[in-house]
């Protein structure tokens, strides 16, 4: 192209060179040399322009082939000598395996020093006869299919230096760049660039096999392995030498050298498979041990409120598969156990709160109830905290927790009756000392404990009894915090719930009403007016807890019979078809009482001021027995009992008792006591306080839950059946089980007893076919 | 006639990019490297930027750290008018209408030589 021989004017077919191998070699020989003085770094002495134009004119003339051959040839040739005089005169001295002889790796350093020149060098080279060769790579490598010339700079590094036959250049590598890694890890500074270069190289270089880098065939394996065993021996030794917490700092920094290694001077692709192994090596193989390390496991965390060990413990074990089952059971196991500890102190205490239960301690029942579900929320809280601080509110965690919880709260068959008298106790004393604020959260929290209890049927009785104490005898501390306290269950159980409980309210209010109307019904009476306030209150029967169908016996004072028979009438005249019992174990009076000092009022019960009338007619110092008072009230004798030793063995000694003590016996002596004095001009006596129910009590709440499980039982099946028309037997229990389980857990045994009753009564028949399928009957 | 000014549309006047670079060719206050034909005619004065920007090889030159960086010289070993005609080429875009039609075709030689597919279609 340089000399134009033909007429200008036409456009020139490429011109056929006449001695074409002469001309060939003529050129390949410059060009060879120009690469060999590149391989020297003397570049400064050749013409781009000049050699580009060499290297087109072969391609042009179609030498294309041998100018590529040529190439290589001249490369690999340099290359060769590269490895003798630099790589192999550079080999660590000590040997590539001993690396105990040579502890500081600086042969290796320096080996690694040395090839990451050669890399930088043979990369730089390989730029420059890119750019010389660009017309080669663009028309020549295309058609003939071969790499480009860069990328065959790379094969050849790869097969005369890294994988070199003639010299062990890359188990020379390998070691070396896995001693550095193990000295670093040994908390030994190494050169990171160095290591970094060799591995940025491999990372370059491709297998031509599997098309994967050198990095990932050659290096990467044999760094995990060599990994796995390093921790799998650092393992059991950290294990053997220190405490959990200490522990899994230690693993926690390995984690993170690990991952900054990556990050520093190893492939991403790598981060994955050696976070798994050190996850493997030093938190699955160990995680029982860890947890269950003696003073400093997961327990003594737990007891000694670590969180920060615990949020450790929860972060890193979160990364295995079992990691966090094996904590949840841990901790459930431990929430067990202290459960267990708690129900065992309270039957401890009420066994022998039991034995002097005569002795009058009336406050212990209620008491210890108070303080097992004090000690169940504060297990409560401390693992609510947990929870929060240390385990990130992590909801299977919650979960186990809850199972844990609802396992020993039900283990203690007594626990509806604590809890009904621990939210009794706070709303009936709540405000003193604590703000509404605290009542209204110490309730939430109990609430949340309600919902453990598997039998809320239970619950719910116990509830009931408590509520209508504290509402006939005023001594709710509030309508809001009572309705409030209604309106969380609703929101728990729902709308059947709360009825009668709201039903009580509603009886609370409509009497209030009716006692107005009653004082102006009075008013405008002609008839002789009471000498005595009464005030009624009218219970509907069905939403009370208490058996109200009779009147218990008491041998009302004639004044107070007659009142009554006042407002009988009036109310009957109002609401035909009603029947009025009274019950005089649940009222109040309010009595004067003229003592030697001063006069006093005295808030006592109605029972008790049917006692106290009796001493109106007494003369000072004149006694009455015990047999005397009972016969003359017609009190029942346990009532009676209560009663008396309100008067006579508590706070204020209205009565004297003879002989002297804290129980009441047959033949006791009572006296008037004259000398009676106290500061208040009011005083209220107080009557005998909620407590946990006796051995007999208990067992006639449980017959009354029972009874009303039958019916709920029996009504479940209807309802279900009703709907389906005909059902199979396991379905049937299934389904009611279902209905059922928001109130208790109803055993399949009851359930088919119902069935059978129900069949009895024919609200349902079994399927002639088939004896396991029922149909309703309408 | 839709007025085009109305929807915010103005006519934008033909570009003068490539002429205004021409004005730069050959000045030799601004040059910093020198261009060469094989005769002994004029030398071009050039300038490294416009030239990297247009013509991968000449990067690949001056990165080369070989002669032609370190000179500011290069060589091109064909008739002036050609090389003329090729920078000029490489400042406006543009290949001069009046040239010789065998002009024209060694241009393209040129530019299948320096990989400049743009060139060759011109």
């Amino acid at each position: 192209m340089s000399s134009r021989k033909q007429p200008k004017g036409k456009i020139r077919p490429p011109k056929k060179p006449n001695s074409a191998d002469a001309q060939f070699n003529d050129n390949w020989d410059r060009l060879a040399q120009a690469i060999r003085e590149i391989h020297k770094k003397n570049a400064s002495i050749l013409s781009f322009e000049e050699l580009y134009r060499n290297a087109y004119n072969m391609v042009l003339h179609k030498n294309g082939d041998k100018l590529y051959n040529g190439v290589r040839e001249v490369i690999t040739q340099h290359l060769e000598e590269v490895a003798v005089s630099q790589v192999v005169p550079a080999f660590p001295l000590s040997g590539a395996s001993s690396s105990q002889t040579n502890p500081n790796g600086a042969g290796g350093a320096n080996f690694l020093k040395v090839l990451k020149t050669v890399w930088e060098d043979h990369t730089t080279c390989m730029l420059m006869i890119r750019d010389i060769l660009m017309y080669m790579d663009r028309v020549y490598a295309k058609t003939a299919n071969v790499p480009l010339v860069y990328d065959l700079g790379l094969d050849l590094f790869r097969d005369t230096i890294v994988r070199s036959q003639n010299y062990p250049i890359q188990n020379h590598l390998l070691e070396v760049l896995l001693q550095q890694i193990k000295l670093e890890r040994e908390n030994e500074i190494i050169d990171r660039t160095n290591v970094k270069a060799s591995i940025d190289m491999l990372l370059e270089l491709t297998d031509a096999s599997t098309k994967d880098t050198v990095y990932a065939t050659d290096f990467e394996n044999k760094f995990l392995e060599t990994s796995s065993e390093y921790y799998r021996v650092e393992g059991q030794m950290l294990v053997g030498e220190y405490d959990a917490p200490e522990y899994m700092k230690k693993v926690d920094k390995r984690l993170n050298e690990e991952e900054q290694r990556v990050r520093h001077y190893l492939s991403q692709t790598t981060e994955p498979k050696i976070r798994n192994i050190v996850e493997e090596e030093l938190i699955s193989k160990h995680l029982k041990t860890v947890i269950e390390m003696e003073n400093s496991g997961l327990i003594p965390m737990l007891r000694n409120e670590k969180m920060d060990d615990l949020g450790r413990m929860y972060k890193l074990f979160g990364r295995v598969v079992k990691g966090h089952d094996e904590m949840k059971s841990a901790i459930s196991d431990y929430i067990r156990e202290l459960g267990k500890a708690i129900n065992e102190t309270v039957t401890s205490n009420t066994t022998a709160e039991g034995g002097n239960a005569a002795s009058g301690d009336k406050q212990t029942g209620a008491t210890v109830a108070v303080r097992w579900v004090q000690e169940v929320l504060d297990l409560k809280d401390k693992f609510d905290k947990v929870q929060n601080l240390a385990l990130s509110n992590d909801k299977a965690f919650q979960t186990s927790f809850n199972e844990a919880f609802e396992y020993f709260i039900n283990k203690n068959s007594k626990s509806p009756e604590f809890i009904s008298l621990f939210i009794d106790d706070n709303l009936k004393k709540g405000l003193k000392g604590k703000t509404e604020e605290e009542v209204d959260s110490v309730l939430d929290k109990t609430i949340t404990l309600f919902r453990f209890i598997g039998e809320k049927d239970v619950f719910e009785r116990y509830y009931k009894q408590h509520l209508a104490k504290r509402l006939l005898l005023g001594r709710s501390v509030s309508d809001d915090a009572e309705r409030g306290m209604i309106g969380k269950l609703k929101v728990e159980c729902g709308y059947q719930f709360t009825t009668k409980l709201e039903g009580m309210f509603n009886d609370m209010r409509i009497s209030s009403d009716t006692m107005t109307d009653f004082k102006e019904y009075l008013d405008k009476s002609v008839l002789e007016k009471p000498k005595l306030d009464l005030s009624v209150t009218v219970l509907t029967s069905t939403f009370w807890p208490m058996n109200l169908s009779a009147s218990p016996r008491c041998n009302l004072p004639p004044e107070l019979t007659k009142a009554c028979g006042t407002f009988q009438n009036f109310y009957l005249g109002r609401h035909s078809g009603r029947r009025l019992t009274w019950q005089s174990n649940m009222g109040t009076a309010d009595i004067r009482g003229s003592f030697k000092a001063r006069k006093h009022e005295l808030n006592v019960s109605t029972y008790q001021m049917v006692i106290l009338l009796m001493f109106n007619d007494k003369q000072d110092g004149e006694s009455l027995s015990y047999e005397q008072i009972k016969g003359e009230s017609d009190i029942p004798e346990a009532d009676l009992k209560r009663n008396l030793q309100s008067l006579a063995c508590a706070k204020y000694k209205i009565l004297v008792k003879e002989p002297k003590g804290k129980e009441i016996n047959p033949g006791d002596q009572f006296n008037f006591n004259n000398d009676f004095t106290a500061p208040l001009q009011r005083i209220k006596i107080q009557t005998v306080a909620s407590k946990v129910e006796s051995e007999g009590e208990r067992k006639e709440t449980r017959e009354k839950v029972e009874e009303a499980r039958k019916h709920q039982t029996e009504a479940a099946i209807v309802r279900i059946m009703k709907d389906r028309k005909t059902m199979e037997h396991n379905l049937l229990i299934a389904e009611v089980v279902k209905q059922l389980q928001s109130r208790f857990m109803p055993n399949p045994a009851l359930i088919k007893k119902r069935i059978e009753a129900l069949i009895e009564r024919e609200y349902l028949e079994r399927a002639t076919g088939d004896r396991r399928v029922y149909n309703y009957l309408a | 006639s839709i007025d085009l000014q109305e929807y915010g549309m103005s006519k934008i006047p033909p570009p003068t990019i490539g002429l205004d670079f021409a004005q730069l060719l050959n000045d030799s206050t601004t040059s910093d490297f020198i261009i060469k034909s094989n005769e002994d005619g004029p030398i071009i004065h050039v300038h490294r930027i416009i030239l990297l920007a247009r013509w991968p090889h000449f990067g690949n030159m001056i990165n080369s750290g070989m002669t032609e960086s370190f000179n500011s010289t290069l060589t091109i070993p064909e008739p002036y008018a050609i090389v003329q005609a090729f920078v000029y080429y490489l400042y406006t875009d543009i290949i001069e209408r009046q040239l010789p039609i065998y002009t024209v075709a060694d241009l393209m030689i040129l530019g299948n030589m320096y990989l400049i597919p743009r060139l060759t279609s011109l």
